[in-house]
């Protein structure tokens, strides 16, 4: 039962880190200013927040993913994939929490902003 | 001798093929299921209860027989062969964690082993994710994928730990 403390002080401990950084990275985040769309390494397009668009990228497998941004956030709208992960992730605004479509092996990050942020939003 | 020997493998053939057919029937269930949590490459992953009391009743060597026998046909069945890579990479270095572990933990600290095979299992899968997406921003995911590893694992092992209780309750006479 000694042993079993060990472990759970040990195990504890790690989780509680992991928690922390999990709550605290997305509000350390700031508004970026585009979105780059990644897919297999290769970045596609970078998109501008403040411009409203739409656009949909099909992946090497067949797979696509329809991008949108409105109003200085992006999302995925739809997908073909069957676990639509992407989808539920809804509208970001930051770097954050990247969209992230696992079986089309998709990548939307925000960036930019930092400094440009509070002359940027009203 | 040749006869005993041969229904030893038998056996074990048996057992193993047994495993995977539960493991591989849970893990299509669970897939039937909506996934409450919006982050991607979360799941409560209960087919891994097959995996860890494999690991504790079996051994190492059968239960990665019976891992990859049930992710392969897995992603065969899903429909999603892309997933292969994510669920082989995150399941072989669960495996890994767990056979280092298995020998300094006893039968009441399954759940021990459980949530560290958990937590490997799912940078195994982020490892994967950032080579095959090809861009390290996905490592900002690494505290959410830890989190959801330890707490799935914490459940599967401990689902393996009174699994294993009761059958050696049912078998040790």
């Amino acid at each position: 039962m000694k042993k079993n403390g060990f472990w759970l002080v040990l195990l504890g401990g790690v989780f509680a880190l992991c928690l922390g950084c999990a709550l605290l990275l997305p509000r350390l985040a700031s508004p970026g200013l585009e979105a780059q769309v990644i897919q297999h390494g290769q970045l596609l397009h970078t998109l501008a927040l403040d411009k409203e668009q739409s656009l949909t990228i099909t992946a090497p497998n067949g797979g696509s993913n329809t991008v949108t941004v409105r109003g200085g956030q992006v999302c995925v709208s739809h997908a073909t994939c069957p676990d639509q992960v992407c989808v539920k992730q809804g509208w970001v605004d930051s770097a954050a929490t990247p969209i992230v479509c696992l079986p089309n092996a998709l990548v939307i990050h925000v960036q930019g902003g930092g400094g440009n942020v509070d002359a940027q939003t009203n | 001798m040749s006869t005993p020997k041969r229904t030893d493998r038998v056996g074990r053939l048996t057992r193993m093929a047994l495993l995977s057919a539960i493991a591989l029937t849970i893990f299509m269930a669970e897939a039937q299921l909506p996934n409450p949590i919006p982050i991607p490459g979360i799941k409560l992953g209960l087919a891994n209860i097959v995996t860890v009391y494999a690991m504790f009743v079996l051994g190492a060597g059968d239960t990665l027989m019976i891992l990859v026998t049930r992710v392969f046909l897995g992603s065969v069945f899903s429909g999603q062969m892309m997933t292969l890579f994510y669920s082989l990479a995150g399941g072989l270095l669960c495996w890994l964690a767990m056979l280092l572990l298995r020998r300094r933990l006893t039968r009441q600290q399954i759940w021990v082993c459980s949530v560290i095979g958990g937590a490997c299992h799912n940078a195994g899968q982020l490892i994967a994710a950032i080579l095959i997406a090809g861009t390290p921003l996905l490592a900002v995911y690494l505290p959410y994928l830890l989190v959801a590893g330890m707490a799935a694992g914490l459940f599967t092992g401990l689902c393996a730990q009174f699994l294993v209780a009761r059958l050696d309750k049912i078998h040790g006479g």
